[in-house]
This record gives structure tokens, sequence and C-alpha cells, in this order.
């Protein structure tokens, strides 16, 4: 039941701060909207006075696109080049984000603007979340020697070559068995981040070991929670694409509707990370409310 | 073992005294019959051979010359293993299970031993550690129109699956396994070492094998089914005999599961048996498979001749034995498949039709692979694009997801655009600068120029040119100048200029719209003869009111030649208002100007508007329009942006 309170509160949080979803969407566009300017450049250099192109309105035609790969390999190399720098200093924005987040969540004073407390939280403890990034490898490795453990014991099984179908769904769950340490790893950290914002502590490596405590004691709950939220994800990325291939995207009108539906879809991702934090903090919060001792009568 | 030799004799007389494909060819060159036992816990075949020569020229003929392949995989010194570094389409060579072949005896049947008088030679690279090809003195010359008749017994020690033959675990593939004679021709033996990228070149005659193996052991082989019986020593010895055919492979594994259907066609008229040996890892593959060998019979046998042979076996490879997937050979070859391959991944298929279609483009029109290899691969490759968009649909016949769609004219397309100039198609197999060289000229840019020639030609009369090449030439030793010759013959035209850019060049073909713009005409203005004259717009200026003239526009398109090959073009204008014109080039010079001057803009200007030339490298340059497409680039590059901040949303930890 706790569990149903803590995903409904963390929807219920994040929905009352459009402004700080704006403000994930936001810092989210502007890192991608280079890698539009770049990409059209060489699209629109190649092709866009094509007549190749004229049918790609209406319908996708890989061919076309393998052509375009084919041929203008050498200034893809390019873009490929920025879009592994963006992601880089974007993976290190996220630090930064978090941090503003979570200190929303926590530590927003009454009448403080809400851009003000978010910056002030992303720089407060971006060095204390860095730290938690460096000191999260120890979770890392462990994860990977559990997948690798795994890996092995699964490929005996698929030794014998004749054993081809079954060595498929073993690749298919290896993925899975990747995916759910990988993410494991992230629900950690997350109640660590939450951990040191809400205490607003420095001892960064305590909060993670409190943090992998906390998990590994309700493994259940904090499973539940988050598979939930992330299920909530795949509903609305399934309703966005339901959305967006329920009308033609071949006007200027249509194009700019899809793209519009997309940033929305981009920003109810940044709604479902504070949903993330303001859900997994209940659950903590909650926890240490049933461990505390009972008052004096 | 129980002497089975004169039942075999009565059979092999049977089967070749019905109507059947030898008198196609007349007397054969060779003649062999061979006994071959399976040792699976040896990785080994103990084989005897006899093999009946004719020497079908007109000079004596002192020496032979013999392939013995299988010495290819015997060390890390032979021709193929340096050419290859070991490795083989992605496949390493398993330094633990090396392969060879060795001669026990070798005599003239009951007389000379000939043993001694063998030696190893290598007639295309001279390296001294090769053995694949041997020489064997005879004691005295094999006279004109003569025959002789020799007697082997050889080992063949099997290769974990390299180059497609060898064997993975109880699965084996048994190619290039006996002592093969080469081809004389022009007073000279054409005996090629075994290379990388090409291995076939032999005469045409009949083959009768019986093939011994361990009861458990299903057997696919080239040919029909003579005889089978199970012997007392807890094997089975399997009999098969083939005329018309100049090579013989087969493959064994007690995984295999045998599926036999009879494929019939009334126009051309064609009975023969399907049989498919499906590894019980891929049953759930069989029906594709099954189809793709019947679309590959039909369409073969409709485009050129009627498939002439009474079976035609598929081998599927037991899974870890991709090596030997893809593989022709005559009325047997190898597919290609995994358990989980959904069915819009068309390999199965693509694999199955191109490999049956060598039955025709090698397997019966016996071109030479070592020396011009296109003849075999780039246009077998040409037919496996056809009948590949016939069945499953051009533009996704390879890959097929709803709107992720690929073709395979694009697959071949795409290793040629993205290629060097370092090979023109025809040259010795192991004169290519490397082996993806050798594979896109070859197969795809020799499929994409008979593409290119069937849209110029018009496809009836490319036909014509194909049917005619292989009646002519089926059960014979063509050349390029050959194909030619039957493509002049049937267009009655002198398409040399074509063959020889395109098969003895490496350059390009690339033509496109360099130039496209549309300017208003000013009006007359200055001094004519002698007066000034004042522009129409100023007197009108001074004629308020009066009405304006419609404006014109000099329209200049300029279409261009960037690659070396010189192709004729046609070129498709259209303009503002609908008006289409249609212009002609030679194509010699690098650019052509078109200039026009109407009340209208021009629109777009497109080079090759029917798309004839596949061979073009870059479509993308063929066409031009004056205003740019922003809509659609807009959206390509929105969607690119939106797929990476749904990316950036998933790393953000």
């Amino acid at each position: 039941m706790n569990i149903i309170i803590c995903y409904a509160k963390g929807l219920w949080e994040a929905t009352l701060r459009p402004k700080m979803v704006m403000i994930l969407w936001l810092v989210n566009f502007l890192f991608a909207v280079l890698t539009y300017f770049l990409f059209s450049a060489v699209f629109g250099s190649v092709l866009g006075s094509s007549l190749l192109i004229r049918d790609l309105i209406k319908k996708m035609d890989m061919n076309i696109f393998i052509e375009f790969l084919t041929s203008s390999g050498a200034v893809l190399g390019e873009i490929i080049t920025a879009v592994v720098v963006l992601a880089f200093l974007y993976a290190l924005a996220s630090i930064f984000l978090n941090g503003g987040i979570l200190h929303v969540l926590f530590q927003r004073s009454a009448g403080e603007s809400l851009a003000k407390s978010f910056f002030a939280g992303c720089g407060a403890f971006f060095g204390r979340f860095f730290r938690l990034a460096i000191y999260s490898i120890l979770l890392w490795l462990p994860a990977l020697a559990g997948f690798l453990i795994v890996d092995n014991l699964l490929g005996v099984l698929t030794k014998n070559p004749v054993h081809e179908q079954l060595g498929f769904y073993l690749t298919l769950a290896r993925i899975a068995i990747a995916l759910f340490l990988a993410y494991l790893v992230k629900m950690i950290l997350d109640y660590a981040r939450i951990g040191i914002v809400a205490k607003d502590t420095r001892k960064v490596f305590h909060e993670l070991l409190g943090s992998v405590k906390f998990v590994l004691s309700r493994p259940a709950k904090t499973l539940i929670l988050y598979y939930g939220l992330g299920l909530t994800g795949w509903a609305v990325f399934l309703v966005y694409r339901a959305m967006a291939g329920s009308f033609a995207q071949e006007s200027w009108g249509g194009i700019f509707l899809g793209f519009f539906l997309a940033q929305l879809f981009i920003a109810s991702r940044g709604w479902l990370k504070i949903a993330y934090f303001a859900a997994q903090a209940r659950c903590s919060y909650l926890s240490e409310v049933q461990r505390a001792p009972a008052p004096a009568a | 073992m129980k002497k089975i030799g004169p039942i075999l004799c009565v059979a092999a007389m049977i089967v070749s005294s019905s109507p059947g494909l030898f008198a196609a060819t007349g007397k054969p060159i060779v003649n062999y019959d061979i006994t071959a036992r399976l040792v699976p816990e040896e990785k080994k075949v103990e084989g005897r051979e006899v093999l009946i020569w004719l020497n079908d020229s007109d000079v004596p003929v002192s020496e032979l010359q013999f392939h013995l392949y299988l010495n290819a995989f015997k060390n890390n010194l032979s021709t193929f293993m340096k050419e290859s570094g070991g490795s083989h389409r992605g496949f390493k060579m398993d330094e633990e299970n090396w392969g060879s072949i060795t001669l026990n005896k070798f005599q003239i049947q009951d007389g000379a031993d000939l043993l001694a008088a063998t030696s190893f030679l290598q007639p295309d690279d001279g390296n001294p550690d090769d053995q694949t090809v041997l020489r064997v003195g005879l004691p005295a010359p094999v006279k004109p129109h003569e025959s002789i008749t020799l007697a082997m017994e050889f080992t063949s020690k099997l290769p974990k699956v390299f180059a497609r033959s060898g064997f993975v675990g109880d699965f084996f593939m048994i190619g290039q396994w006996f002592p093969k004679i080469g081809v004389f021709q022009n007073k000279a033996w054409n005996c090629h070492q075994y290379h990388s990228t090409s291995e076939f070149y032999a005469d045409f005659g009949v083959y009768k094998v019986a093939i011994t193996v361990p009861e458990k052991y299903v057997v696919g082989a080239t040919g029909k089914r003579i005889l089978e019986r199970k012997n007392a020593d807890g094997t089975r010895t399997v009999t098969h005999y083939q005329e018309d055919v100049h090579d013989f492979a087969w493959a064994a594994c007690p995984d295999f599961v045998e599926f036999k259907e009879t494929y019939k066609l009334d126009q051309p008229r064609v009975e023969t048996e399907m049989i498919l040996l499906v590894h019980r890892a891929h049953l759930r593959q069989k029906d594709r498979y099954a189809g793709a060998l019947r679309n590959g019979l039909e369409f073969y046998s409709k485009s050129y001749g009627a498939y002439p042979y009474p079976t035609i076996t598929l081998v599927d490879p037991a899974p870890g034995a991709m090596a030997a997937g893809g593989m022709e050979y005559p009325t047997l070859f190898t597919a290609e498949t995994m358990s989980w391959l959904p069915l819009g991944v068309r390999l199965p298929e693509m694999v199955t039709i191109h490999e049956f279609g060598h039955n025709y483009w090698y397997g019966m029109v016996g071109s030479n692979e070592f020396e011009e290899a296109w003849l075999d691969e780039g246009i077998n490759s040409y037919s496996e694009i056809k009948a590949m968009d016939r069945y499953y649909g051009a533009g996704r016949s390879m890959i097929d997801f709803g709107s992720w769609a690929i073709g395979d004219e694009t697959f071949n397309r795409t290793s040629v655009i993205g290629s060097g100039r370092f090979d023109p198609i025809v040259k010795k197999s192991w004169d290519f600068i490397g082996r993806s060289s050798y594979a896109l000229n070859v197969y795809s840019k020799a499929a994409l120029m008979l593409l290119t020639l069937e849209r110029w030609l018009g496809e009836d009369v490319m036909a014509g040119i194909m049917r005619t090449y292989f009646e002519r030439w089926k059960f014979r030793h063509p050349t390029t100048k050959d194909f030619v010759r039957v493509a002049e013959e049937v267009s009655g035209k002198d398409l040399s200029w074509f063959f020889d850019q395109v098969l003895y060049s490496p350059d390009k073909l690339d033509y496109g719209i360099s130039g496209l713009s549309a300017e208003e005409v000013p009006e007359p203005e200055g001094l004519f003869d002698g007066r000034k004259t004042e522009s129409a717009k100023n007197v009108r200026d001074k004629a308020a009111g009066a009405k304006t003239a419609p404006k014109k526009f000099r329209n200049v398109v300029v279409a261009a030649r960037f690659g070396e090959w010189v192709f004729p073009q046609e070129v498709l204008i259209e303009f503002d208002n609908g008006e289409k014109v249609r212009e002609t080039w030679d194509g010699k010079d690098r650019w052509k100007r078109f200039v026009y001057v109407k009340d209208v803009k021009v629109r777009s200007a497109e080079v090759d508007p029917g798309h004839k030339l596949a061979l073009d490298v870059n479509y993308a340059n063929n066409s031009r329009v004056l205003e740019p497409r922003k809509p659609v680039v807009m959206k390509i590059a929105a969607g690119f942006m939106e797929w990476f901040q749904g990316f950036l949303t998933l790393i953000s930890f």
C-alpha cells in the first residue's frame, strides 16, 4: 500500500512542478538542437535539392537513407563525433541537474523562486554528486562481475551450437539482465542522492553505503516502485506514438505538430525523472518513519 | 564393405542410357568413379578414384595436372592462407584442425605407378609452399582423342569448417575433396592454384560416387541416388550418379532431416526432385528454404532455360558451421540461416536463390572463375536481384519490416558507391587489390552493369541475350568475349563502348545536374542602331496605368559528367507550369548546358529520369530542384533530433 502511495505521490509532486519540467526539457532541447542543425546541413546539402527525396515527406524509404549514409560517410562521421561528445556533456549536465531537482523537492524555502532554488541546488550538490558518480564504480564493478558470471553460466548451456534457438533466447536474457543490473545501480544512486540532499551531508560514501543497504533490505518495494514508474514512462511513450501516428506529417503544420508532440514527450521524460526522485524520496522517508521509535506517550 | 562395383555399373548404365543430358555434350572429357568412406572420429575421408580422361585436343599430352585443393588448408604458407590471412568471410581457420589431401597411390590403371612422377607446381604465384596443384609426368603421351585411365587412392583430412569445407561436430561438408583434373585447353593446362577468392574451373563429365558413412548419418550429394544399402559393419553406402557436371560435393550429418518434393513446371518443362537437408535446429526455417528454392527453379527455368538435372539438393549447415554456408556445387548447394531469423530478414531466401542460380552460371555455363569470375558471380548476382525483386518486391526484397525496407539492388549499390577505383571487373581473381575489391567488382558492379544494360536495351532484348548466352554456352567454357558477342548479336548493336569501359576500367559512372537557375530576362535598354532606347519599364513608369508586360526567365540547366565512364543521357526538365522537356546528350563532354527563355521558371531537372543507370554511384546529384525541399529536410532532421533527445533522457544517470 505504501508503494502505491509513494508512486502516486511521486507523480503528483512532479505534476505540481511544471516549471522544473520546463527547465529539464529546455536543457535537453539545447543539447539536442545542435544535432538538428548539423544533420539538416548535411542532409540538406546532399539531398535537399534532389528529387530523390520528393516522396520522403509521405513515407520512409530506407533505400534512400542507405544511399545517403554510404555516399556521405565522412561527413556523417563528424555528426557521430558531435553526438558522442554531446551525450558525454549531457551526462555531466544531468549530474548537475539532479542536485537542482532534489533541492527543489527538499530544501526550497517559502517564497524562493524556483529557478533560484533549482540552480542553487545544482551548484551546491554538483561536487558531491560528481564524487558519488566516481564512487559508483564500486557498484558498477560488482554489477559487471555479476553479469559476467551469469554470462558464463548461460554460455555453458549454449556451448553445443545445436541449441541455436536457446542461444537466441539466452541472448535476450543477457540483455535483460544487463539492463536490470544497470538500472539497479541507477536506483541505488538515486537513493544515495536523495539521502545526501535530504540530510545535506557531505558524507557521500556513507550515503552510498546506506542506500545499498536500504535497497537490499527492501528489494521488492524499491523495485516495484522503480519499475512501476518505468512502466508509466512506457505508457506515455505508447500514447505519444499513437498520437504521432494519427495524423500525416506532410505539411509544415503537420511537421510542426509532430515536432511539438515529440517535445511534449521529451518533457514527460523530465516529469518522470522528477516523479522518480519524489516517489523514491517518499519511500525512503516512510521507511525512516517506520524505523523510528514511537514517540513517548 | 561388400563388393558392389558390378551392381553400380549396371545401375549407371541404366541411368546413362536413359534420355539424359549427356547427349548434349557429346563424349565426356572426364569420367570419375569414386568410392569414399567417411571416418567421422578422425575427420577424414578415405577414397579411391578411377578417372578416365579424354584428350580432346589435337596435340599429344605428356603430363597431367590435378587440383589437390584440401592442401590449401595444410598450413599457413599455402597461397590460400597467405592471401586470406587465415580468415575467410569473417571466419578464422582453426589452427588445431588443418586439412590436407594425401595421395597414397597413383597409377595408370593396370599399368605404371606414377606416384614417383608427381610433383607440385605453382603456376599462378610461384609459392613453393603451395601444394594445391599436382603435376604428373606420363611415361607415354596421351594421343589426341584418346583416353587414359588412372587409379588413385587418397586420404582427405578435413579441416574444421573453413572456406565452406570441413566439419563442425558431426556435421561434414565435403567439397574440393578429391584429386580433380584440370582443363586442357589451347594446348596447355589451365589448372590454377586454390585462391581465397575463387575455386572453380573443370571439364564436364560423368561422376559416379559411392559414399560410405556410419548408419546414423544422413547424406546429400551431387546427382541422383542410384543405390543405397546397409553394410554389415554398421555403415551405409549411398551411390550417386550424374552426367554433365564438373564437380562433386557431398554433406553428411546425423542431425539432418530430409525433405523431398517433386518440383514440376509446364513451361518450360521441368521435373526435378527437391531434396532439403535441414538441420534439426533449423526446422522452423524449412518452409522458407523450400519456397525460395521453388522460386529459384521457376525464375531460372523461365528466364534462361529448363533446369535439366533430376535432383537439386539444399544443404543447411549445422549451427556453428556458418562458414560452410552459401556455396555452390553442381546440383547441390549450401544455404544459410539461423533458427531465430525473422521473416523480414530474407537472408535464407537470397542465399538459396543465389546458390541455386549457380547451377546455371558456372554449373552449366562453365566459365572460368579464376580468370573471369564475373561471368558466374556477376551474372548470377544480376539474376538473384531480379528473382528477389520478382518474388519479394523491389525495394524491400532483403529487409522488410513495413516502412523499414531495403532491396537487394540497394545492397549491391552500397558496395559499389563506397568503393575505390582500384580494379576493373575483368581480372584474375587473385590479382584484385583485396577481397572486398574482388567481391564488389565481380558480384555487385557486374550485376549493376547488367541491370544498366537491361534498362537501356529493354527487358525483352536483355532476356533474349541471357537466354541465347545460356543456350549457346551451356556445358561449354565461354569467356567474356563470348558474352559480349552474344549481347551484340542479339541486340543488333555495337556495345563495345559500353563493355570496354565497364569491364576493363576501374572507373565510375556518375552523371548529375550541376547547375539550375532561372533569372529574369532584362528588358532592352541602351544604344541600339545608334539611338538610345529607354527601357520598357521606364516607358511604362512614365505612362502611368500602363499594363505590366509578362516577365521572361532565362532558365539554365547544366548537366554534368562527374565520373569517367561515358553513357548517353536523357535529361528531363520540368517547368513551373507543368511543361516537360526531354533532351538528349551523348554524355561525352564534361558538361552540357540547356537554355530556355520562357514565361515560367524551371522547377526541376533530372538526368537519367527513367533510373536506367544502376551503375550511377550517386543518385542524389542526378536531379536538382530550383526551390530546395525544406519541409522534407526539416522533417528528417527533426526526427534525428527527437531520436537524440530520447537517447539523452536514457543516459541521464
